[in-house]
């Protein structure tokens, strides 16, 4: 189940939540309907998925005790359970990873209508029980009941694409008093960003897909596509991977935000950046955070000299490339994003000076399209089905394609919908900006956005924000029926 | 608190008031024609929407038909489910094909008939072109639309019964089209498709342009600009689906004939001038041996014909007339033929003889494994005749067709391997 379907907005979620409540109420066993409701969600498609999620949770688990009873004792044991688990984790994740790579290349992302054996949700899954077992040897998380345990893995917000979230923040939070009530001033917050995240996804992202498909396809078919065919693939794609993502990260983060739980940022407005290295710090903040702690400073990081820095970067970024998928594409977009970072790093530390601090505006904004630019050429190998379509299409894009006649390809260019795009993702403010007024409540480091939004048009619970955010719904609802699968959902 | 109960009430009731705006209107306006029982006349002209496989399959919904006609806009304006050729006891028919419909969309809608109600008699037109690996999909189909899943079970949608037809933006622009366009009929209450006038119609042109035309627009579509029946692994998926579709239909006790379109010599000797003459005799051969097949398992009564229409017949032989203005008496262009060629293809698949129409005796032959090569050597001596007339204008599509192919890429269907063009 998806959160843009009707399964989920107008039956599952209303129920899920009024239910937990009411169990809440009574003094019921609450969390157990929450762990009750993910696996229900987890299994509407597909019921045999929830026997790898209940292994997976078991194995975990056992892992997590047999640490718990080690704690007491010298380090190598629990140094023993974590590997061990690292190992399984993997090696369960690389099975199915390996055994979809040959014949199912992007068929849930990009033709909702096939579907593939790879486990919904298990990228993350994995990914959420290395750290938890990750933070667990380090002694910053106890180790919880089962219950809460299963919940803090499986709570169906964040299930499917993350964010990943740190045991410690998810169990500080279950464990008060307050979470078993209704939290007021949470709801208007949480049916924000679901409308906001529902609409970048079903009226922003979905629609502009058909443009990307039609030049991929064309591209991966043989056509020869013509400069601005190419473009607009290019810069589709661009634009709806940034929504599908930004949409998804707004509706986990409203859902959980309904039963008084704050998930942590995922997205930051990533084409704002300046450079690849911020981009890393604001695409998928969590997944970034998690590959720094757990593969960056672990092999080294920067600490040993460029050199190894650089290794380290590749190497972090190959991974997350292979994570994406076995084939030869990820792995060249990841190649490529690890060069561009080294090469990055090794700007800054020849060139200290040159920060943005000292940057004028125009200085930015160079920055900040070479920036968007690269990202774009190397959506493209991501978004490719194969190496020779993505030559093909970075060729069309640089002009050295000769003898291609306008529609001869019959390829869908949306022109006018990109410059739309582009003007929300580069000028407007993001969530994160919108809602500055109630997170600071929670947090401070979300005052560090706040100059760069009017007051006046910060998000406060009122009836006009209501009628504003009801219109966006709504644009969303009408388009429902054609919306897609998040891309995320298949890695 | 109370501020937080404020944004809910004003949230929720925006949405419900909008929603119940936007739901009153579509069902007022009832762009896809499904509120009310269908007409009881199946000759009544209504208005459908562009999103036609949207409509289609809504009315479908709605009609339950027991008897259907599918394959590809050449069967959507000629053939004519009120045929007196069919059964009487099939009341409820329709004409289910759709502009550019490939074997696939053939075979999903035949599956989406079928799950509303069991068929008893169908029409397959079948279309060179609906055989091709690259045929793309139409850009409105789309599988929620249909009532089954891919493997024909049944399934319940929600979105399809409701949410399509009152609360999507795609039922709030029909609806807005069909305010706009003051219901101007496009098709019968039966499906087939109320031809466009014809008042400016350059017939010389239509012919000669459309089938030059359906070389690079439909033999070889974009963006592949290629034409494989199998793929490099030697898969041929569009027999598959029509194997499924046969394999079900036989298995339900369904009678299904299927025909081999009656298009125009002219597009025969685009086949040809293109180099894809061999192709279709073997697709001839193909269909023979898969419909032999599927006739082994099934019953002696059971057995399911194939009609060929194509050919150098005395109706797909129309001349072109001299005068560029004077309309064509069985065609609109060189692919599609009209009601009246239609009804008498109906006539022979049926066996029905209709005081008017009279010497059809001559008009298409079932084929099978024994009679197929006879059927394509004859098919080549009527040619020879035809050519001796016709020379001129031959002469003129030749032209025509070899300039359009001058920008397609030699491909390999076999390999990657870049191949020396055919012409």
């Amino acid at each position: 189940m998806g959160f843009n379907s009707y399964a989920f907005i107008f039956f599952f979620l209303p129920l899920a939540w009024t239910l937990f409540y009411l169990i809440a109420r009574a003094n019921g066993p609450a969390i157990l309907w929450l762990v009750g409701a993910s696996i229900t969600f987890y299994a509407w498609n597909d019921p045999l998925l929830i026997s790898l999620m209940i292994v997976s949770l078991l194995i975990n688990y056992a892992l997590a005790l047999k640490m718990k009873v080690s704690a007491g004792k010298s380090s190598p044991p629990i140094k023993r359970f974590f590997i061990t688990g690292v190992f399984i984790n993997l090696t369960l994740l690389f099975f199915f990873k390996g055994m979809i790579s040959n014949d199912a290349h992007y068929q849930i992302a990009f033709d909702s209508s096939l579907t593939t054996g790879f486990p919904l949700a298990l990228s993350f899954m994995t990914f959420q029980q290395i750290l938890f077992l990750a933070e667990l040897k380090s002694g910053k998380t106890e180790n919880p009941d089962f219950l809460n345990y299963c919940l803090y893995m499986i709570f169906f917000p964040q299930l499917l694409a993350g964010p990943l979230v740190k045991p410690q923040h998810f169990f500080q939070q279950i464990a008060e008093e307050k979470f078993f009530r209704i939290y007021w001033n949470y709801i208007p917050a949480g049916l924000t960003l679901f409308s906001l995240g529902l609409f970048k996804k079903v009226a922003l992202a979905d629609p502009i897909a058909r443009f990307s498909d039609s030049a991929f396809n064309a591209a991966h078919l043989g056509a020869t596509l013509t400069t601005g065919e190419a473009w607009s693939g290019a810069l589709s794609f661009s634009f709806q991977i940034y929504f599908d993502l930004s949409g998804y990260a707004d509706m986990a983060m409203g859902v959980a935000l309904l039963f008084g739980l704050r998930l942590p940022w995922n997205f930051n407005s990533p084409y704002k950046a300046d450079s690849i290295i911020e981009f890393w710090r604001r695409w998928h903040m969590t997944l970034s955070q998690f590959a720094r702690d757990l593969i960056y400073i672990p092999l080294g990081g920067s600490e040993k000299g460029f050199m190894r820095q650089a290794f380290c970067l590749l190497t972090v970024m190959v991974l997350t490339g292979l994570w994406h998928g076995a084939g030869a594409t990820f792995i060249v977009w990841g190649a490529l994003h690890g060069i561009l970072l080294c090469i990055n790093h090794s700007w800054q530390r020849f060139f200290p000076d040159k920060t943005l601090a000292n940057q004028p505006a125009w200085g930015v904004w160079i920055k900040r399209f070479a920036t968007f630019m690269s990202l774009v050429l190397l959506w493209v190998v991501f978004r490719a089905e194969n190496m020779d379509t993505a030559l093909s299409i970075w060729k069309s894009m640089l002009g050295m394609q000769s003898d291609v006649a306008n529609g001869f390809n019959n390829v869908k260019i949306g022109e006018d919908r990109l410059w739309v795009l582009a003007a929300l993702a580069w000028l407007a403010p993001n969530s994160r900006e919108w809602m500055t007024r109630f997170f600071s409540a929670f947090d401070s480091s979300q005052n560090t956005n706040q100059t760069t939004l009017n007051k006046k048009l910060e998000w406060r619970p009122n009836e006009y924000w209501a009628a504003f955010l009801a219109m966006l719904f709504i644009v969303a609802l009408l388009q429902l029926p054609a919306s897609r699968e998040f891309i995320y959902l298949q890695f | 608190m109370k501020d937080a109960i404020k944004f809910i009430l004003v949230f929720k009731l925006c949405i419900l008031q909008v929603l119940l705006v936007i739901g009153a209107l579509n069902w007022f306006v009832d762009p896809y024609s499904v509120r009310r029982p269908p007409p009881e006349n199946p000759r009544q002209p209504i208005w459908m929407s562009k999103q036609l496989r949207m409509a289609k399959a809504l009315y479908v919904n709605e009609l339950n038909p027991k008897g259907i006609i599918i394959g590809a806009s050449t069967a959507q304006l000629a053939l004519d489910p009120s045929h007196p050729g069919w059964p009487n006891e099939i009341k409820s028919r329709y004409n289910l094909a759709l502009p550019g419909a490939n074997m696939y969309e053939n075979l999903r809608y035949y599956q989406h008939a079928r799950a509303n109600a069991p068929l008893q008699q169908v029409i397959l037109g079948l279309d060179f072109v609906a055989f091709n690996q690259f045929s793309p999909l139409s850009h409105d189909f789309k599988e929620w639309l249909i009532a089954t899943d891919r493997k024909g079970n049944a399934k319940q949608s929600f979105v399809l019964k409701t949410a399509v037809r009152l609360f999507s933006l795609d039922a709030l622009t029909a609806s807005q089209k069909k305010i706009f366009t003051k219901r101007k009929a496009t098709h019968w209450a039966n499906g087939r498709e109320i031809p466009e006038e014809t008042g400016k119609r350059h017939w010389h042109e239509a012919m000669l342009g459309s089938a030059s035309g359906f070389v690079t627009r439909l033999l070889l579509p974009p963006p592949s600009h290629r034409f494989c029946i199998e793929d490099a692994t030697g898969n041929d998926t569009a027999f598959d689906q029509l194997e499924t579709l046969l394999r079900t239909a036989a298995n339900d006790g369904t009678d299904i004939r299927l025909f081999i379109q009656p298009s125009h010599a002219f597009l025969l000797e685009s086949l040809r001038i293109s180099g894809y003459w061999n192709d279709y005799e073997n697709w001839e051969r193909k269909l023979v041996s898969l419909v032999a097949k599927i006739n082994k398992e099934t019953k002696p009564g059971k057995k399911i014909v194939l009609w060929d229409f194509s050919g150098y017949n005395a109706f797909t032989s129309e001349a072109l007339a001299v005068d560029s203005a004077t309309a064509m008496k069985w065609y609109w262009d060189s692919g599609h033929y009209k009601k009246d060629l239609g009804d008498r293809v109906q006539d022979r698949i049926f066996g029905f003889k209709h005081p008017d129409r009279i010497g059809l005796e001559n008009f298409g032959a079932t084929i099978d494994a024994n009679t197929i090569e006879s059927h394509l050597k004859t098919m080549e001596e009527k040619r020879k005749i035809y050519l001796e007339t016709n020379n001129k204008d031959i002469e003129e599509l030749e032209s025509r067709v070899k300039n359009a192919l001058k920008n397609i890429p030699p491909y390999d269907c076999q390999s990657s391997t870049p191949l020396k063009s055919r012409l």
